[in-house]
């Protein structure tokens, strides 16, 4: 295993997931690759004074967040380690970069932001490990 | 030390978990339990004892050769593990057994011997993805 994929989005489980991916790393001597997905925003078609450019930019701003989040709350280490941030559906171009560059293994929280608290597994590391390729951990 | 369940019942995928479950227990200094579970069989009230004799023995013997082929793996590796064979539903079985303290995680074949061709995920490793307090790795 030498490259590792980490989903990035602020949540405790994610935060959890880089810790893992951290210490799975180090001893392996992977590299890691932090992605923070950002979603496309559906809103109604008679929305036309929606200021999407301003929408869009909070949430790369909150995407960028979420990653220097997740490196601080790190502990210092020598292990390789890089930022992404991505448009689209988050589960398929999560599955999508692990296939395309090739990565060994992509670590998820079990629940992310959105999912409800009694669940165990959330909607993207379950649609997730539906379609990625490459092994998922699933964090929690 | 932590310990690594590796789900084995001789199928491709979790022959694949397990050269995984070898990678992560030597990054986390993990030692692996290698876990067989046999599944309950309903059979008709009027089965002989000798069947039930014969199923239950054939079933064994299949445990065993599954977890010898996977021990050699590890064997392979020069890492050490247990077997383990238990009776139940596996995804259950297995959860279960991943609530014990010493347990780090779970790892599994995406798909066991009864998955079809085209599916991705099977429904054991579906099944204990939702369920399973602890980490699950899902290999393909």
């Amino acid at each position: 295993m030498k490259k590792i994929l980490v989903a990035v989005d602020g949540s405790d489980a994610s935060v959890k997931g880089v810790k893992a991916a951290l210490a799975l790393a180090g001893p392996l001597g992977a590299s890691l690759t932090l992605v923070s997905v950002v979603p496309p925003i559906m809103l109604p078609g008679d929305a036309p004074w929606a200021p999407m450019d301003e929408i869009n930019h909070a949430e790369q701003q909150r995407a960028q967040r979420a990653l220097t989040e997740s490196i601080a709350a790190l502990e210092p280490s020598t292990v390789k380690m890089s930022t992404r941030i991505l448009l689209g559906p988050i589960a398929e171009t999560l599955a999508q970069l692990a296939e395309a560059e090739g990565f060994d293994l992509v670590v998820v929280g079990s629940t992310g932001k959105g999912a409800v608290k009694r669940v165990l597994l959330g909607s993207v590391a379950d649609r997730l490990v539906h379609t990625c390729t490459r092994p998922v951990l699933v964090v929690r | 030390m932590k310990t690594i369940l590796v789900a084995v019942d001789g199928s491709e995928p979790s022959l694949k978990g397990v050269h995984a479950a070898v990678e992560l227990g030597r990054g986390l200094g993990a030692r692996l339990e290698l876990v067989y579970v046999i599944p309950p069989v309903l059979l008709p009230p009027a089965t002989y004892a000798e069947t039930i004799k014969k199923l239950e023995e054939g079933n064994a013997a299949m445990a065993q050769e599954a977890l010898e082929k996977a021990r050699a793996i590890v064997a392979g590796a020069g890492l050490e593990c247990d077997l383990i064979t238990l009776h139940g539903a596996p995804a259950e079985s297995l959860a279960d057994l991943a609530q014990a303290e010493r347990v780090w995680g779970v790892v599994i074949g995406a798909k066991g011997h009864n998955a079809l061709a085209r599916v991705l995920l099977g429904s054991t490793a579906d099944r204990l993805m939702h369920i399973c307090s602890k980490p699950v790795l899902v290999v393909r």
